[in-house]
């Protein structure tokens, strides 16, 4: 199975998302910001990254500007949002910065874990 | 005294010589004496002699009778003869000549004397007879009346020329004729025949008008007469005839009856003329026609003649009046002028009238014209009122009346000016608006009244600052209008007012309304985060309630998992009313972003369907679509899914299990329509219509069993009204409903300025 990386402020969510990760038999490994994210992203070397946006500190922009910088081709990012994003938003997401899905906020368990599965295929 | 000359006629010289002798003693002259008849023609025509004594028995080849024969038809000499002869043949013969005197020799002295005598006077009077009758026949025939007269027994004795002409008979045929024959004359007005003409007619000799007679002539014509007549008497007063004269009037009669019909004519028009006329003479009224009566008051015009004119004018006219009548009577004529009249009843009346001075029997007389102008002077009084009104209107108005020239120049101000601008309007009218005109707004002021100029009767506004009298600028709205005056020249009606205030006011109120703007985007913003905040309490709870029900931690028991259900049911529905509560806040203060593109209606419609197809399956629904080929339509994809889902997802709601639910997807020329028909429980009329404002869920104890938040139609009536659409509802209780609305295929989507950087505040970690 894969590692994934979560990436969200809240530990709640985190912890959750974590939970549902291992049920699903994937290593995890948890940051709480942006910066946090950077810094461990290649050490940890994830399959995917369930990325929160609008967290306190470094801006999602941000954050997906500099992995591009890293040039981390093969590292796969899921967004976790409130946020409903348009058709036009999302082919921006995936043009722009490689984003391969995400997943809104309250999240639907079986759905979340078939966009997980579908990303790592 | 001339002595008579007498010619003596004798062929025996002794006899002559004693002749001679004899007439010298007794007083004549004895010019010559002739011996034959050739001699005594050639000595009358030498000494034309007063008497020829003439002797019966001449030698020669005339005798005395041959002789006198042809003296009395050569010459009107009388002829006495003398002859020693008195045989009857001889007498017989002599006779036929007339001879004056006949004396037999021997004869004395005496009866010579008296035979010349009596011939000498009988040949005197015979003269005058000849000469009165050549008169009196030389009268009849050359004067142009026509003469007959009659005999005693009434037949034609004489008819002159003219009335044998008129009457077509000739003298000769009519004499002896009994008149009534002859001179048939007629009763024009009757027909009746003229019996007698001497006691038909009146005491002067002559027919009245009214009995006009007629001549029926010979060849039947019939003339129209004048007719005198008079009975002959003889000395002794006897009657011996009827002499008439008479006369052919016809051209007369044409000539009156022209004259009649022409002063009828002319009697007509005055009497009906719709203007009053009258004539006064001696201040007295001697005519009025019909129209001038009811000027003043009268059934008919006899009432007022024989008036005092003074009767009929106004006292306060009656100076004035007696001077123009002063002046008329010095031939003047009176201008047209108004006056006031005074109606019989006492009422006075206005009038017009012209009047002029002519000659009335003799006298000098006034013909008045003159028409009631109580109406106009009316009518102007009204307009003079109106305009008084006007005046009022526009100087007591607030805004400031402007009446300038084409070319800027100020020929009225009201005087509102004062209070707006602080000058006297008398300061302004001469000046040219212009000078007042502030530089920056000089242009723009120029070419509006220019194009009112050039646009009459079109309204123009335009706003400008104006120089106010303390220095200021006040700021001026001004419609004008281009209109003809009364000299028919084009001037400006300029309406104008003060709005420097309400120029404030209005900033101001930008100003608020930016401020208001600035609010509604903080509250949307706010209510950005807020859901945001929400959002991830929920989040973990419901992915926890997910995972103890989904048996991650160990088996639940039924009443731990229906209360498990419960709480993760109201997690989910506390999420959608954040979201909605989201949509509605952004839709209703228009920072919603609609990502609009080409799409085809169908697959919307057709995925839309495909979502909701699980939940009707749930509740065992017959759900079903029924769809025309739509052309592509510019919409926000997303947004229509949106609708569409959300029609589904009350259709789903409020039908029970088992019913049916139908989707049609239908195009007509200018837009599409979606209709969800559903057989669940209806809509009451009364409740359809607020079915689409926000936070109104049809209000039952009913409605409690369906959860939502009484937003979603809300949101769907803007995002189809912001496609140019309508929504709406056919729906009865209990027979279910029928949603729909409507897209247009071209309206263009109004590019709202809307906060398009929402995503990117959210990536931004502001929104």
């Amino acid at each position: 199975m894969g590692k994934i990386m979560i990436v969200d402020d809240n530990r709640d969510i985190a912890e959750t998302l974590r939970t549902i990760m291992e049920i699903e038999k994937h290593e995890t490994e948890l940051a709480s910001n942006g910066e946090e994210f950077l810094s461990k992203v290649e050490n940890v070397n994830p399959d995917l990254v369930l990325l929160d946006v609008m967290m306190p500190g470094l801006k999602t922009k941000d954050i997906l500007a500099k992995l591009k910088e890293k040039r981390l081709d093969r590292l796969r990012i899921m967004l976790v949002t409130v946020v409903r994003f348009s058709e036009e938003e999302r082919k921006f997401l995936m043009d722009e910065f490689k984003i391969r899905d995400y997943v809104t906020k309250p999240f639907d368990i079986p759905e979340l874990v078939n966009r997980v599965r579908k990303a790592l295929l | 005294m001339i002595k008579p000359q007498v010619l003596v006629v004798e062929d025996e010289a002794i006899v002559a010589e004693d002749i001679r002798r004899t007439l010298e003693n007794l007083g004549y002259a004895v010019p010559s004496i002739a011996s034959s008849g050739e001699k005594a023609i050639q000595i009358i025509e030498k000494h034309n002699p007063d008497l020829i004594l003439m002797d019966v028995v001449l030698q020669g080849k005339m005798d005395g009778v041959e002789t006198a024969k042809q003296i009395s038809s050569l010459f009107n000499i009388p002829v006495i003869y003398l002859t020693a002869y008195s045989d009857k043949t001889t007498i017989e013969r002599a006779k036929i000549t007339d001879p004056f005197g006949y004396i037999i020799k021997p004869f004395r002295e005496k009866e010579l004397k008296m035979a010349i005598e009596i011939a000498l006077f009988k040949h005197e009077t015979q003269e005058h007879l000849k000469e009165s009758k050549e008169w009196l026949s030389t009268t009849l025939k050359s004067i142009s009346d026509a003469v007959v007269a009659t005999d005693p027994e009434g037949c034609v004795k004489f008819m002159n020329p003219v009335a044998q002409s008129l009457t077509g008979w000739s003298l000769k045929e009519a004499q002896k004729m009994p008149l009534k024959d002859v001179f048939h004359v007629i009763y024009e007005n009757t027909g009746e025949p003229v019996e007698d003409f001497v006691t038909e007619m009146d005491c002067k000799g002559a027919f009245s008008k009214e009995n006009q007679t007629a001549l029926i002539a010979k060849n039947k014509t019939k003339i129209p007469l004048d007719i005198c007549s008079a009975s002959i008497k003889d000395e002794r007063g006897s009657i011996i005839g009827t002499v008439m004269v008479f006369r052919d009037i016809t051209e007369r009669k044409k000539t009156e009856d022209a004259l009649k019909e022409s002063e009828e004519r002319y009697r007509r028009l005055v009497d009906f003329s719709p203007f009053g006329i009258s004539v006064y003479s001696d201040h007295r009224i001697v005519y009025i026609n019909l129209a001038g009566a009811k000027i003043l008051g009268a059934v008919k015009p006899e009432e007022l003649i024989g008036k005092n004119i003074f009767q009929i004018i106004h006292p306060e006219y009656h100076e004035l009046v007696k001077e123009r009548i002063r002046r008329q009577e010095q031939g003047e004529v009176a201008p047209l002028i108004e006056e006031k009249f005074q109606r019989l009843d006492g009422a006075p009346v206005d009038v017009e009238i012209t009047s002029i001075p002519f000659i009335y029997k003799g006298k000098t007389g006034i013909y008045g014209v003159f028409q009631d102008i109580t109406e106009r002077k009316r009518a102007e009084e009204a307009l003079r009122l109106k305009e008084e009104r006007f005046r009022l209107l526009i100087e007591n108005a607030s805004d400031v009346i402007t009446i300038l020239n084409v070319d800027g120049t100020i020929s009225y101000e009201s005087p509102s000016v004062e209070r707006v601008l602080g000058y006297r309007p008398e300061e302004l009218i001469g000046r040219t608006l212009y000078e007042y005109v502030h530089p920056d707004n000089l242009a723009d002021v120029t070419n509006t009244i220019n194009n009112l100029v050039q646009n009459p009767g079109a309204a123009r506004s335009a706003e400008f600052h104006c120089m106010h009298k303390d220095g200021s600028w006040r700021i001026i709205e001004f419609v004008g209008k281009s209109i003809l005056n009364d000299t028919g020249a084009n001037e400006l009606i300029i309406n104008s007012r003060d709005i420097t205030n309400r120029k404030l006011a209005e900033e101001r109120l930008k100003e608020a309304n930016i401020e208001l703007i600035r609010a509604n985007k903080l509250k949307t913003q706010f209510l950005s985060v807020v859901s945001h905040e929400l959002r991830t309490p929920i989040t973990p709870m419901n992915a926890q309630l997910q995972m103890i029900l989904a048996g991650f931690f160990g088996e639940t028991t039924e009443k731990q998992k229906n209360s498990l259900d419960m709480i993760l049911r109201n997690t989910k529905r506390l999420d959608r009313l954040i979201g909605d509560v989201l949509d509605i806040s952004k839709l209703e203060s228009g920072v919603m972003k609609f990502n609009t593109a080409k799409a085809c209606l169908n697959e919307i419609v057709e995925n839309a369907v495909e979502t909701m197809r699980i939940q009707a399956l749930d509740k065992n629904q017959e759900l079903t679509i029924k769809e025309d080929k739509i052309p592509e339509i510019t919409v926000d994809k997303d947004r229509i899914t949106q609708v569409v889902v959300n029609l589904l997802n009350n259709a789903i709601k409020f039908t029970d299990a088992g019913g049916k639910i139908e989707v049609e997807l239908s195009g007509n020329a200018d837009h599409a329509r979606v209709e969800v028909r559903d057989n669940g429980i209806g809509i009451k009329k009364e409740d359809q219509e607020r079915l689409f404002t926000p936070f109104q869920q049809v209000d039952s104890s009913e409605s409690r069993k369906y959860e939502g938040s009484g937003l979603g139609l809300a949101i769907c009536k803007k995002i189809v009204t912001y496609h140019g659409g309508s929504i709406g509802i056919d729906s009865k209780t209990g027979r279910g409903s029928t949603f729909y609305f409507t897209i247009p295929y071209d309206y263009r989507i109004k590019e709202e300025k809307v906060d398009s950087s929402l995503f990117e505040k959210i990536m931004q970690n502001e929104a």
